[in-house]
């Protein structure tokens, strides 16, 4: 199919009730889900997964891309209203959010919340679209070496980038591959694991382990520390009306934050939360309001949103080249193209080059549908933003049981999302991260398989693993991260301890 | 115990853990064919690199923990027996309850019974929404997953739903 045809056959899957519905109703679900309190994006994501199950693969995946899309921004809502970030995506807004709020001007500063994250969504999705094909076609020349070391390098930035201390980032890692190996054996057939349980013969459900690892921690936290506590109460929305001239003067911040935001997302593993604060330090280095920056300034809700949501469309750009996820959100959406038959990487692109064409013609349509669904919305925020906890998270465990059920029609799996949810309560008590830890649980099985299958290549020979200058570009490029990640840890490491030292002598 | 650095515990435990997999788990749980052609083809090959890498790791956390001192705040170690811990026992109570009564009362009114006891360890003072959701909520997924999506959600052996 030439890329014309896959256009038009694409466009006949979006230009459908059942896809534009599914696109309205993801972006209005993350958008609400985002806005309130302790219900990430990632939670509402994996939470929406079981129910597109029973849906057409382009719907189920529209609407799962519309929740990642409005719960990124709906997390600007409570950082705003009532200095609780919805996401840690959104940490950055409340910098300049609430204080706008304070002075009554919450209404403009969610109206620039919103026109700067649709902007800077809409650059990221032409990011994706540019990008993305040129990636895949590059990728159709990989066999299983290039991949293991693709892999491999992937799962280093991983580990890297999610947590204070890379020791604890490989830690999660290398169980995440662990547990990937629970089940048969894919070359001898015999058993790993398994304890004789049938159940678990073809490996963990891959959506147990999810839930179990994101959402279940906060349930048990939230029992932990008791009580629903606020710092300051919900702001009221003051002046609504954002002067147009506002959003001029805000535009390259905007546009330089959705550039930031592609090019980080781009990056499996950098994910939205520094992008948000690289935008911002950004935008108040170059702005010449530079010093209303932490006191109440536009310009800084703009970059921070801008940031966040500049990463949404180039984190697919990854997922849908080369089979691997971006961030924790993206390894989610992956297991709904699994669940679908569809395995994303450079193949889809010839084999299913419409539904690829009509994720990205969803894209550019759900960022139509965030504008307006955003705007029309903002004055229910502060309701939304209000639903307490002791009755929200019960709600959400009796979802989670339902939705792993679902899956696989197992209550086995009901077992191991409980297992894993106290797993994922120790980590989060030990600072022990949980994303490398699921990143790694879902690239385990290609990181093995890719290398099992080098090595029949090579017939046992290592040195396969060098095979071509594609592989030492992937080499190279992790024993770089590595070293630049351990000796960032060494520099923070010597920071620490000098300012234990100064805090000694005082 | 909450004293000791969590560093300290997290090594010390990853270590032993590493080491339980070389010496029992991987050896009684992975079943390793008798002729295999390539040692690095061999089912144990990736679970035993894993198990070193993951000792390799325990000991330098373990390194760390002794001789680096982490600034205030992350000094103490996990004070998972503080306050809390009752309610966190009744979290564990409930998630046990819920898988087991699934089988018997069907997931519905496991789900009613789980959100309300969930409810009350939370203390919510918001009682007449925490019932009406305790009751709509289980039944409202029932509907959308049995009737809508074709999953047969399990019922129970006393009440039945349509």
């Amino acid at each position: 199919m030439t890329m014309m045809d896959n256009a038009a056959a694409a466009l006949s899957l979006v230009a459908q009730w059942g896809s534009l519905l599914a696109l309205l109703v993801g972006v209005a679900v993350g958008v609400v889900a985002g806005a309130i309190p302790g219900m990430s994006a990632t939670m509402a994501v994996a939470l929406a997964l079981p129910f597109t199950f029973a849906l057409e693969p382009i719907y189920g995946i529209l609407l799962l891309l519309g929740v990642y899309k409005g719960g990124i921004f709906g997390g600007s809502i409570p950082a705003i209203l009532i200095k609780t970030p919805g996401t840690a995506a959104s940490s950055a807004t409340v910098l300049d959010g609430y204080p706008l709020a304070e002075q009554g001007k919450s209404g403009q500063a969610l109206q620039m919340a919103l026109y700067a994250s649709c902007i800077a969504d809409l650059i990221s999705n032409l990011a994706l679209i540019l990008f993305a094909a040129w990636l895949a076609s590059f990728a159709l020349k990989f066999g299983p070496p290039e991949f293991f070391t693709l892999i491999l390098f992937s799962l280093s930035i991983i580990a890297g980038v999610s947590g204070g201390s890379l020791v604890k980032g490989l830690i999660a890692g290398a169980f995440g591959l662990l547990l990937a190996t629970v089940g048969l054996d894919l070359v001898y057939g015999t058993d790993r694991f398994i304890f004789g349980h049938p159940d678990m013969m073809g490996g963990l459900n891959f959506i147990a382990v999810l839930i179990g690892l994101f959402a279940l921690p906060e349930i048990i936290a939230f029992a932990m520390n008791g009580k629903d506590e606020r710092e300051g109460g919900v702001r009221a929305l003051g002046d609504h009306k954002l002067p147009f001239s506002e959003v001029r003067r805000c535009m390259k911040t905007i546009i330089r934050g959705g550039v930031i935001g592609s090019v980080l997302g781009a990056i499996p593993g950098i994910g939205a939360a520094p992008s948000a604060f690289l935008s911002y330090s950004e935008a108040r280095r170059t702005s010449p309001n530079k010093e209303n920056f932490g006191k109440g300034e536009l310009e800084g809700v703009a970059a921070a949103e801008a940031g966040n949501n500049g990463v949404c469309g180039a984190t697919l750009i990854p997922l849908l080249a080369l089979g691997i996820p971006g961030d924790v959100i993206t390894a989610i959406i992956i297991g709904a193209f699994m669940v679908h038959g569809l395995q994303p990487g450079p193949m889809m692109f010839a084999t299913n080059g419409d539904m690829i064409y009509a994720l990205f013609m969803g894209l550019i349509l759900s960022s139509i549908f965030l504008f307006f669904i955003g705007g029309a919305s903002i004055r229910l925020f502060r309701f939304i933003a209000d639903i307490p906890k002791s009755v929200l998270l019960p709600g959400v465990l009796v979802l989670c049981v339902y939705g792993v059920y679902a899956v696989n029609n197992s209550v086995f799996d009901i077992l191991v999302m409980f297992a894993m949810g106290w797993v994922g309560y120790l980590m989060m008590r030990l600072h022990i991260p949980a994303a490398p830890f699921l990143i790694a649980f879902i690239l385990g099985p290609l990181l093995e398989d890719n290398f099992r299958q080098a090595m029949l290549m090579g017939q046992g020979d290592f040195a396969i693993l060098f095979r071509s200058p594609i592989t030492w570009v992937f080499w190279a490029l992790t024993v770089f991260t590595l070293t630049v990640l351990i000796r960032n840890g060494l520099r923070d490491r010597k920071a620490q301890q000098g300012r234990l030292a100064v805090a000694n002598k005082d | 115990m909450t004293r000791l650095n969590t560093d300290l515990w997290v090594g010390v435990g990853v270590s032993l853990f590493a080491v339980a997999l070389l010496v029992y788990v991987i050896p009684q749980a992975v079943v390793v064919p008798r002729s295999v052609r390539y040692i690095v083809l061999s089912p144990d090959f990736w679970p035993e690199i894993l198990a070193y890498a993951l000792l390799l790791l325990g000991v330098l956390m373990t390194l760390k923990g002794i001789f680096f001192t982490a600034p205030d705040g992350q000094a103490e170690g996990p004070s998972l027996f503080s306050a809390g811990s009752l309610r966190v026992l009744g979290i564990g109570g409930v998630f046990a309850g819920y898988y087991l009564l699934i089988p018997v009362l069907g997931m519905v009114w496991a789900s009613v019974l789980a959100y309300g006891a969930l409810a009350a360890i939370f203390r919510s003072r918001h009682r007449l929404a925490a019932l009406l959701v305790a009751i709509l909520l289980p039944l409202i997924l029932y509907a959308f997953f049995t009737h809508i999506a074709g999953v047969p959600i399990p019922q129970g052996q006393y009440v039945r739903l349509p």
